[in-house]
Formats: structure tokens, sequence, C-alpha cells
């Protein structure tokens, strides 16, 4: 007993002189504030309150506004104008007063003057085509902007109200006390713009022989937001920033030419006053037609309307509930067609196309059943989808989103013929735009503030539809599988290894980042699709993905309660990733640094050697020990590899002969080969371990250490590795499921021959 | 809102001079934002083993399509059943005139390997070989490419020669950058 203490004492000493061996001087030195990649989010992340709870649900005093809206529209479409006179009836939910109003005058980012036509700098290029030139220095410019012609009260009193760009400010006579109700009456115009000429994301296309498609959104004064961590959004509407919205009920009547076709957020009202017979037993049969979609107005109808030219109105009428806005479009060259979608929850959702025949023949092959697709999908993902309808609507260059319809791209050439990037492109636009009912117009995040919290989760979510689509329908993607523009984590790595000058955190303005296509939809998508695949397994990161867009349907959240809830309702701390992937530009960047194999012997090696004599203390001091040599070294070559493997392992095997007998020896393991492993991390991203290692045998495994192992060492991570087999090759990352943005160093031995330049060469020569 | 292929194409429909440029701004400055800083994206890698410079371009295939149509008066119909038979020929003879490498100051011709596709993005293959190791301390990139269909192209371009990395974005007012190489 005593011998064994006193061995096993000399042993510890043995260890702390080789610890201490390996410390640096000391010299003076400087303290620090927790810079750890794992620590807590305490800094970044607002309190939690009774508003918005620490499990990222909402509070027992969560409140919102409401604004209910009834508004009479009419569309000129001669001269191209649109008025209306609206009703707001707006419910102040807050526990607190409010002193005044504010509305969103989106319009106005289109007026004469506006500030955001020359928020960017400029320089004069050497030289400039003369038409553009012209209409830059010489001509006026477009003055699209709200005319607003009346502010009155519930009694028909005029309200005091101040524009600020792209906001107006009503003052009532006394502040609007908690839980009660305030109405406003405005009447307003303005002069529509060309989408194709002016830009923006509503407007008109013409056509050449006269006729306009509209698609109108932002049209009307807006309440903006009003909540317990913002008060009332006052960012501007500078064109990035989308939007901020409470809920609210709607009734809409809309007059336009009475040969025009509409569609709008909403249920239609009075079909049999708009629709011709004909059409409104096509529109009914609609209802219940859950295999192919029945067609309202056909194309050769379509074909007969676009050559007329009316001058009597209709007015066409819709109702919806609870719905954060309101966007319709109208024409005479519609394409009409509606498809009864049955959903898992046994409800009804109509899904719905209008186009152009300038679309066909790709959007009556693919918008419905894309629409179909991605009802299907992102209610698996979230919660039924609640909304009677959903439209998509073909709009040249538009992709564009609105409660329940939405502007979507992907036009044929004039010869009907289009290439596979048009098609994808129109798919992929209308997953993307039809997505948007989920996130923002029903978990209905800030946009204003955060472009990622609908774009990026929204992207994502186009990318499990796009796959999904792609196993639906083999004969429309036979390489079966989706060619998705953004979700892969290789499609990530030219942004986020490119100059840093250019990169902003995700947790960014949308209004203030350089390349907010990669920013605000490509990162945040791969982000969570990576979390999905690699970090949280699709069991858990589903259900808590779920229990986000369940706790925060048709409610407000913030980034937090997104954070939060991932965490609590999968039990798993994830602030590490938050910080790295969501508040900082790092990177993705772990490779290998070297491999050293060593060799089992019964003599001590040169460094116990070593050791021993600074201590002045010889074997016989030593317990039985075990010793490694690296096989690289000069000492394996003149000494351990010229003894014979019984002599090699003498201590190895008493030890197994004395402790364990022949049954249990049977069953233990026989490793061969020793190795010791060096992973470095250049980039700052702390991420799971994922090593492939490859046997003599030409037998792989796959090992994923938990990304915890970077929590003391961001830096290096080193392993000892016993194994049955030799082990010819190592690989970190083999599938490229982490964004690394080199994977040069991924491989030992190190392998040149592989990169893809060198497999495209062989594959052209 | 969709970041699109096709509202970048109107973007710059409407920038090559039909309209005004400030006024169709202020819904688009996300496209542009976009676009100002991920039109094509070069890696140019000097591969060890190989003595190699290897080179892998991206460019949005509509942006290509439009220049060639427009430089050469011809219907590339890029990625499709119908795409232009002699095309590469086309795309070498644009890209000889406007993507130009320098090893120690001195113009270099590379060799055209080959073109590929990813979803929308045309990727461009191009090598010079017999560069040995440890005997150059610098290389160059000028790049006009797209230029003269869109003047405010950035072309971004990463260069790695054994452990030095650095990025670059090329505009048309800076359109070359050269790494040093102190070994």
């Amino acid at each position: 007993m005593q011998k064994i203490k006193l061995l096993a004492t000399t042993f510890g000493l043995l260890i702390f002189g080789l610890s201490m061996a390996q410390d640096g001087e000391n010299g003076d030195q400087k303290g620090h504030e927790n810079t750890n990649k794992f620590r807590q989010m305490y800094q970044e992340f607002a309190t939690p309150n009774l508003f918005r709870t620490g499990s990222g649900a909402p509070g027992s005093a969560y409140y919102q506004q409401q604004a209910d809206y009834k508004m009479d529209i009419t569309l000129n479409d001669d001269t191209k104008e649109i008025s209306g006179e609206q009703t707001i009836t707006y419910t102040n939910n807050a526990p607190e007063s409010l002193d005044y109003l504010w509305l969103q005058l989106d319009q106005n980012i289109r007026t004469k003057d506006s500030k955001a036509l020359i928020k960017d700098g400029e320089a004069m290029p050497p030289a400039e085509q003369t038409a553009s030139f012209v209409k830059k220095h010489y001509e006026p410019a477009f003055d699209g902007g709200f005319n607003i012609t009346q502010v009155k009260d519930g009694n028909g009193k005029n309200l005091p109200y101040t524009i600020n760009q792209t906001m107006m400010r009503v003052e009532m006579d006394q502040p609007l006390k908690s839980g009660e109700q305030f109405v406003l009456n405005i009447k307003w115009w303005y002069k529509i713009n060309n989408h194709l000429v002016d830009g923006a994301r509503s407007g008109y296309e013409e056509f050449p022989d006269g006729n306009r498609n509209y698609v109108i959104a932002q049209f009307y004064p807006r309440m903006a937001a009003y909540t317990d961590v913002e008060g009332w959004q006052t960012h501007q509407f500078w064109g990035d920033g989308e939007f901020a919205l409470p809920f609210g009920n709607f009734e809409v009547s809309i007059t336009v030419p009475s040969d025009h076709i509409m569609e709008a957020t909403g249920t239609l009202q009075n079909p049999e006053e708009v629709l011709t017979e004909e059409m409104l037993k096509a529109y009914e049969r609609s209802k219940s037609s859950y295999k192919s979609p029945v067609f309202i107005v056909t194309e050769e109808q379509a074909m007969v309307n676009e050559k007329g030219y009316s001058t009597d109105k209709a007015t066409w009428v819709y109702k919806a509930e609870n719905v954060r806005d309101f966007a319709f479009t109208t024409s005479r060259k519609y394409i009409w067609e509606r498809q009864a979608v049955r959903m898992e929850d046994g409800s009804t959702v109509m899904a719905v196309s209008m186009y152009p025949k300038e679309g066909n023949p790709l959007w009556e092959e693919f918008s419905t059943k894309t629409v179909i697709q991605t009802l299907k999908t992102y209610s698996k993902h979230t919660f039924p989808y609640p909304y009677p309808k959903a439209v998509s609507v073909h709009a040249k260059n538009q992709g564009m989103e609105y409660p329940m319809i939405c502007w979507n791209h992907g036009r044929p050439e004039e010869d009907g013929s289009y290439s596979d990037r048009t098609k994808f492109g129109m798919i992929s636009v209308i997953i993307h735009e039809i997505g948007h009912n989920f996130f923002p117009m029903i978990v209905n995040s800030d946009e204003r503030q955060w472009g990622w919290m609908d774009e990026g989760m929204n992207t994502f979510c186009q990318y499990l539809t796009e796959q999904e689509f792609a196993r639906n329908n083999p004969a429309a993607v036979p390489s079966g599988v989706y060619p998705s523009r953004r979700g892969e984590p290789s499609k990530i790595v030219s942004y986020m290894k490119g100059d840093q000058n250019f990169i902003s955190p995700i947790m960014s303005n949308p209004e203030n980042v350089h390349q907010l296509g990669a920013n605000a939809y490509g990162k945040p998508a791969t982000a969570l699709n990576i979390l999905r695949e690699t970090i949280m397994g699709h069991e858990l990161f589903d259900y808590a993905f779920r229990t986000y867009a369940q706790r925060w349907m048709f409610k407000h959240p913030t980034p937090e309660d997104f954070f939060r809830t991932m965490e609590d309702a999968s039990g798993i701390d994830l602030d590490w990733f938050w910080r790295a992937w969501f508040y900082t530009t790092d990177y993705v960047d772990i490779g290998i640094e070297r491999v050293k194999k060593f060799h089992v012997t019964s003599k001590p090696n040169n460094r116990v050697k070593e050791i021993l004599e600074q201590k002045g203390m010889t074997q016989s001091d030593l317990p039985a020990l075990v010793y490694l040599v690296a096989e690289q070294s000069d000492e394996y070559k003149n000494e351990v590899v010229k003894r014979s493997e019984k002599e090699n392992f003498k201590t190895l095997n008493e030890y197994l002969m004395d402790n364990f007998t022949p049954s249990e020896r049977s069953k233990l393991k026989s490793p061969n080969y020793f190795y010791e492993v060096t992973f470095t991390k250049p980039g700052g991203i702390p991420m799971p371990l994922i090593v492939q290692y490859t046997y003599g045998d030409g037998s792989q495994e796959t090992i994923t250490y938990p990304v915890e192992i970077w929590r003391k060492n961001d830096k290096q991570h080193i392993r000892v590795i016993a194994s049955e087999k030799e082990i010819t090759s190592i690989e970190v990352d083999p599938k490229a499921q982490t964004a690394d943005v080199d994977t040069s160093n991924n491989k030992w031995p190190k392998d040149q021959t592989d990169s893809d330049f060198d497999n495209f060469k062989k594959k052209v020569q | 809102m969709s970041l699109s292929r096709d509202n970048v194409r109107l973007f710059k429909w409407l920038y090559k001079g039909t309209y005004l440029l400030l006024l169709i701004l202020v819904p688009l400055l996300g496209f542009t934002a976009y676009h100002k800083f991920y039109l094509s994206v070069t890696d140019v890698n000097y591969n060890e083993e190989n003595q190699a410079i290897q080179m892998i371009s991206r460019y949005f295939i509509d942006d290509m399509e439009k220049l060639l149509m427009e430089r050469y008066d011809i219907t590339p119909r890029l990625m499709s059943d119908r795409e232009l038979q002699n095309i590469d020929t086309y795309i070498e003879t644009y890209l000889r005139d406007k993507f130009i490498i320098f090893i120690d100051g001195k113009k270099v011709d590379w060799n055209f390997i080959g073109k590929q596709y990813d979803i929308d993005v045309m990727k461009v293959y191009l090598e010079i070989p017999n560069i040995a190791k440890g005997k150059f301390h610098s290389i160059g990139v000028q790049s006009s490419v797209l230029y003269g269909v869109y003047p405010e192209q950035k072309n971004v371009v990463h260069i790695k020669v054994m452990d030095v990395k650095k990025s670059y974005v090329l505009i048309k007012e800076k359109h070359s950058a050269v790494l040093k190489l102190y070994d």
C-alpha cells in the first residue's frame, strides 16, 4: 500500500514536471474580460420581462396594437392614378397612453425630392449614354408621392398632422388611453409608377397594345407598428428595410374598369356582381376541385378580353381578417385559375394563379403546382396555413409578398420557349413569395429593423420546399435535386471569405449592409440549415422551429424571441452559435495541422529520462508505465524499432495478464496504432469537428466531436486516437456541411490533386 | 421581397440608359448593393504540386449572356439545349482581352480549360502552367470583365499562394490588384 502511494506521488511529480516544462516565462500580464465564444449572451440580449419571457415565448403582459381598415379605392386606368378614402379604427392595447399616432406613407419614397434618391454616393463616369445623361440631369423626376387631401377624426373634425418624409404624425385632442379606440378618416391620391421603368415593389407594366397590369401595394396610409420594444417604429422607409405593421381586419371596395379581372388580399364578397355567369360557375366549382385547377378565365377568354376597353366601372369588395396589410392586382389581360387544396388539418385553402398570356406556357404548367407545394411544406414546418387562399400573380421582374397575394417574375421568351434558369427562377420566386405568408405576414417580425427575420427564415423554408418540390415533381426536376441558389453551406462560402470591409453581421439593419442578398437571405438561411442538419438534428430543430412559429403566429417576435425559443424547446445551449453566425462576421475554417503516429514501448523514452535526471530519480522510482515514442523521431528509428514487439509491449501485456482473465481479455479492444492529431481552427466560428478517418483496409468512419471541444482553446484541438487498424487518411468536414472557407487544410496527408480545378480539368481533357 | 437575378437585370437595363438612374434606385438599392459587390468572384490559387496558377471565375449567366450578345452580336442561349456551339471561343476571346494576369509585373498567358454551369452562375477555369514554386514574387490581376455592359460592375478576387491569402474588390476606376509575396 505504502509503496503504491509513493509510486503514485512520484508519477504525479513526473507529470507536474512535464507540465511545468511546457509553461513559458511569466512576465507582467494584463487581465481581460470574458471573451470566451461560449459565454452567455447577457450583454447582447434584451433582459426578459413580462412582455417577453426568458424562454422566448410571449409574456403574461404581452400586447399588440390593432388597426382595422374600411377603404373605398378607385383606380383610374386612363390617368394612371389611384385615390382612396379610408377609415382606420385604431385600438391602443398598450398599457400606456399614446400622445399621437404615426402612419407610414411609403409612397413618399417616390416624391420628386425624396431623400432616398440621394442616400448613396456617386462618381462621375468617364462617359455615359446620352439618353441616360439627359434623363439624369435634364428631365424632371417622376413625382409619385402621396397627396393627402383630408385627415379627420371619427366625428368629421380636421386633425393636425405633420408629414416627415415617409411618415405622418397625427395629433389627437387628448392622448389615446390604454384600451381605447380612435377613428381616423383619411383621403389621398397618387400617380402610379411604371414599375418596369421607375422600379419599386408595385406599379404597372404597360404592354405594346396599351393594356396595363397593375400590381398595387403600400398604396394607402398604413398605421406604423407600436410595440413594447420599439415604441413607434419611426425608422423611415429608405427602400431596403421593408415594413413593420400591426394586424387588423380589412373591408375594401376597389373600383376599376368593368372589364378588368382582380385578385386581392381577403375573400371576394360580391362575386355575383363582378363575375359573368360563366365565371361565377367556374369560381364556385373551383372550391371543391382538389385534383386540378379550374380556369375562371381561360387563355382564350383573356385574349378576347385584352382587346376590349370598357368605360364602365365595377367595384370588387374584399374582406380579410387578421392581416397586416392589403394588396391587389387588376388588368383585363389576366388568365385566372383556382384549385382547392386539402391541408393536413382538414381545412381547404384555395391555391390561385393569375397571369397574362405572356406568362405561358410556364405559368399554366408550374404556378399553381408550386403554390400548393409551398403551402404544404411550410405548414409542416410551422403551422397549418390559416388564410383561405394564396395567390401567385405574374408581374414581370417582380418578386414581392403581401398577405395571401404576391407578385412573381418568370417570363418565357416571345416564342414561348424558356430556359431552365427562367423556369427554376420562377418556381423559386413563387415558393419564396408565397412562403412569405408565414414570415412575416403571420409571424409578424419587424422588417424595417431586421430583414433577416423574415427573409432568412423564409429563404431557409424555401430551400426545404424546393428540395421537396424536386422529390414530388421528378418530371420538372429530372436531376432529382432542385438547383437551390441558397441554403447549401458551400453556397455561402464566397461571401463569408470575402473582404471584411464589405461584410456585416446578420444582426444589422438592412439599410446599412453592403450585400443584402447574402446578409439577410443567404447567410441566415444557411445558418438555419446547418443548425438543422449538423448541430441539432432534424427532430430537435423541427420541434423548436415549429414552437417558435406557433408561439409567435399572429404576433410580433424579436430576434431574441427566436434565439431563446430555439434553445428553450430543444434543450441545446446555442448562444455560441447565435453569437458567431448572427452577431459577428467570423467565418468557419477548421483544418488538420499535423498527425503524429506513436509506438508503445516498455522502456522510458528520452523525455522521461530527461525529467528523471532533473529530479534525481531513476526508473525504479516509477511505477510500471507505458511509454510512447513518435514514429518520426530519431529515438524511434534508433531504439524502438530495433526492439522486438514483444519487448515493446512487455509492460502492457504483463498488466493485461495480471489484471484480466482470459475471457475478459477476449472482450478487450486491441489497438495497435496510436496517433496524436492536432486540429487547427484559423476561423473565428466554433463548429462541431466532423472528421472522417480512412483505414488501411479501405473502411471509413466519421466521428463528430461536439463544438464544446473549442470552449477552452479556440485555436487548436488535439486528440489521441488508439486504433486497431492503421489510419491512412483523415479529412475534416468531408461532406462540406460547415461552410468551411478554406478546405486546403482539411486533409491529411495533404492532398493536392483533388481540387475542384483538377477534377474539372480531368473531366474536360 | 426576392432579391433575384431578374430584378438585377431590370436594374441593369435601366442603368443602360433608358431611364433616370436616380429615380429607379429607391426600391432597387437592395439589388444594386447585392449586385455591386457580388457580380463576379474569382479564386486565384497557386497549386504547389502542379506548379500552376489555377483560376476559377464565377460570372452570373445573365450578365455573360447579355455581354456576349451585345459585344459580338450573337445569341448565346447559355445553359440551354440551344447554346451556341462555338460559344467557348467567344468567352475565351473576351476574357483574353479583359482578364489579365501578371507575374512579377509581366503579362502571362493563361490556358482556357473550360466552363461549367452551377445554377445561375458560369464557372470559367483558367490555368497558367509551369510556374515554379518560390520563383515568383508577385501576382497581379487586372479585370475589366463586364464593365462594358455594367459600369458599376464589381469583380471580387481572392488570391491564395501557399499560406498567403488576400481578397480584393476590383471596380472600373481601380481594376487591378497585386499580391506581393515576401519570400
